[in-house]
């Protein structure tokens, strides 16, 4: 394993460099501290010159004729949060371990950014254009880097732990009590310590030197951890002036998409998932609360294939904006969207022909708008008895296996077509025996019909039914004769023509 | 539908009268899960069902990838169904000539005129009622239909010599109770 250890030496002082440069070329004293017992904390050469040292009242400096200036949380985030940045280019695998200490995992990127000392070069490269005079140091771990960033200027290599024998015992950042021993023993250099019996060491100094010893022999003691924190994919924008119109929010959308899809494209990813959030204006009563409902309007787009297509999911937003229009004038629009690894598929040469599945969530969009939300799909049968037991699913060809089942029966059957609704009808019945029937206008004599069949179910529920169903076959005045599907409704005695049989 | 879904391929059933029975249509062995199925019935404030239809056909075609489409307006009466205009066949058939994708037009009469291939008439020509033992009604059991199908105008015929007027032949289909 290689790891590259990134240091800012005087961070604070060169945060405020890096936001102010202009500075640079003046005597700075950085104090703080809560009033009026402020006090240097910091000081660049120049200021030390003047006679500044650590720790002096912000009076004694300011008489000292340096510029005083008060430290600034905000400033040192924003270098801290580029540092950050920078080493996230180079790897994923990136430990934040102080505000001006950073720890990268380097290993496998010789073919993407060459040697280990380019790697750090390049590191120091891009910090520099940042503003930032950074140390990085390579080591086979991350304890040997750290401590030969926060020792040697520039950039380190280090291959053998001697390297790093003649840094101070400070860098080891030792108790105060252990320091002084070290110093009572003459011992100053990693080098020294090094050198020493580890079980001396031990009986002497306890744990806390035989883990000083490791270090300063090149060994790694604290683990390597890097930062786990999902990358967040989501944009979010507010209008001065509620929008209440499609056309102008779906510019924003756009913009809001584009941006989100250069990220992804960023980190190799893309997105099966969308979801946004309208923030609404609705017309307001004083002193009324409104639901939730009526302030926001979430909505989530779930995608069969991971995309980064803008165009695809600015079309999908719009769509489903059409079918699922906001109740009210629009405040905010906040996209979040979930990242996945985009999906890669070989195609086999004889296949069979399939929709391409963005086209096809398109298309699906598209259809949905056209006849209703739960007028497209693929009918799935439920296991009941009910008479039109199916639902309607997501149509997902993709999720099917491939696998082959092949029909139980190669015979064709009789299929019914159906009314939807049903249609009312009036029937003469006597002894169960259907005799005469007359729908739309028209009367039919029935010649042929099977025994009745009782079906009921559900009664729990709100959809229970209780029925009585007879296969008729009638011959109407003209002479046509034709095969149906009766039934009466036993809690209303209404009778209905469920079908026909084709 | 049923061979096109057993071989792996998606079909699309556009449902201008919501006729479709999706427990026949498993009895008869299409896989649903390859079926994309359109209902286009359900009351619009601006559309026809047959607008809708005609609309959704379309999108599917372009989308494209389905082996069948099949467009049911059997339920459309040919006073509504006259109305569409030539146009719409024409570019129907523009856009499936090209493609592997067949497009199926169930209606009561051949309104797509010229723009079909293959234009099959098919008629119920007897239904077949089974006694059963019950008594006095005498009720009796539907076991089957009888089909008659004529080729009634073909355009796919690959011999320069002029078909037949008419090819006909006729098939039966059981119920699925009568095995």
């Amino acid at each position: 394993m290689l790891f590259a250890s990134i240091f800012v030496p005087s961070f604070p002082l060169q945060a405020l460099f890096a936001a102010k440069p202009e500075l640079r070329t003046e005597a700075i004293a950085l104090i703080e501290g809560k009033p009026p017992l402020l006090k240097v904390m910091a000081a660049n050469k120049k200021a030390s010159k003047a006679g500044v040292e650590i720790g002096l009242m912000k009076a004694q400096a300011e008489m000292a004729g340096v510029h005083v200036i008060l430290r600034s949380p905000e400033v040192e985030q924003f270098a801290h949060a580029s540092l950050l940045a920078c080493a996230q280019n180079f790897s994923p695998r990136v430990q934040d371990k102080a505000a001006h200490l950073v720890v990268v995992d380097i290993e496998g990127l010789r073919s993407l950014f060459g040697s280990p000392e380019q790697i750090a070069s390049k590191i120091r490269a891009s910090l520099l254009q940042e503003r930032l005079r950074v140390n990085v140091a390579v080591a086979t771990n991350p304890d040997t880097a750290t401590i030969a960033a926060r020792g040697c200027r520039g950039v380190t290599i280090v291959t053998d732990a001697k390297q790093i024998g003649s840094l101070p015992l400070a860098l080891l950042d030792p108790s105060s009590a252990v320091l002084e021993t070290m110093n009572l023993w003459g011992i100053t250099t990693l080098g020294e310590l090094a050198a020493l019996s580890a079980s001396s060491l031990s009986q002497r100094l306890g744990q806390e030197g035989v883990l000083l010893q490791k270090l300063a022999r090149g060994q790694q003691v604290n683990p390597f951890v890097a930062d786990g924190k999902e990358l967040e994919f989501a944009d979010r924008t507010e209008f001065e002036y509620s929008i209440d119109l499609l056309d102008p929010l779906s510019f924003v959308v756009s913009s809001l998409l584009e941006r989100i899809c250069a990220n992804l494209e960023e980190h190799s990813l893309s997105t099966n998932r969308v979801d946004y959030e309208l923030a609404l204006d609705p017309p307001r009563v004083t002193g009324d609360e409104l639901a939730d409902e009526q302030l926001f309007h979430r909505r989530t787009l779930k995608l069969p294939n991971p995309t980064t297509d803008r165009k695809l999911l600015l079309r999908l937003v719009q769509l489903d904006l059409q079918s699922h229009p906001p109740t009210a004038p629009v405040m905010s629009v906040s996209i979040r969207v979930q990242a996945v690894r985009p999906r890669h598929m070989q195609q086999g040469l004889f296949a069979p022909q399939s929709p391409d599945p963005d086209k096809l969530e398109l298309t699906v969009a598209r259809l949905t708008n056209l006849v209703g939300e739960d007028q497209v799909g693929s009918p799935e049968l439920v296991d009941s008895h009910r008479p039109r037991a199916f639902v309607m699913a997501k149509f997902e060809p993709a999720a099917v296996s491939d696998s082959k089942s092949p029909s139980l029966t190669r015979s064709p059957k009789v299929a019914l077509r159906l009314f939807e609704p049903a249609k009312k009808a009036s029937i003469r019945v006597r002894s169960d025996v259907p005799l005469q029937l007359s729908f739309d206008g028209k009367r039919g004599e029935v010649i042929n019909h099977s025994p009745p069949w009782l079906s009921s179910g559900e009664w729990w529920t709100e959809t229970e039914w209780n029925r009585k169903e007879w296969d008729v076959q009638l011959q109407f005045a003209d002479g046509a004769i034709a095969d149906y599907r009766i039934f009466i409704d036993l809690y209303t005695n209404q009778c209905f023509l469920e079908g026909s049989y084709d | 539908m049923r061979e096109v879904t057993e071989q792996g391929e998606c079909c699309a059933l556009v449902d201008a009268g919501n006729a479709f029975d999706p427990l026949s249509a498993a009895a008869n062995g299409v896989n649903l899960k390859r079926l994309l199925w359109v209902k286009c019935a359900a009351p619009h404030p601006k559309l026809t069902p047959v607008d809708k239809a005609l609309n959704a056909a379309d999108m599917i075609i372009s989308a494209g990838g389905f082996g069948v489409v099949v467009l049911d307006l059997g339920d459309i009466g040919p006073h509504l169904a006259r109305k569409i205009p030539l146009a719409s066949w024409y570019r129907f058939r523009r856009a499936v000539e090209s493609t592997s994708t067949a497009l199926v037009v169930l209606e009561q009469q051949p309104f797509a005129k010229s723009c079909a291939s293959l234009v099959i008439t098919l008629q119920t020509s007897s239904s077949e009622w089974a006694p059963t033992l019950c008594q006095p009604q005498n009720p009796k059991l539907l076991t089957g239909s009888n089909f008659a199908a004529v080729v009634t105008r073909s355009r796919m015929a690959t011999s320069q010599r002029k078909p037949p007027g008419q090819a006909t032949t006729a098939f039966r289909v059981a119920t699925s109770w009568a095995g």
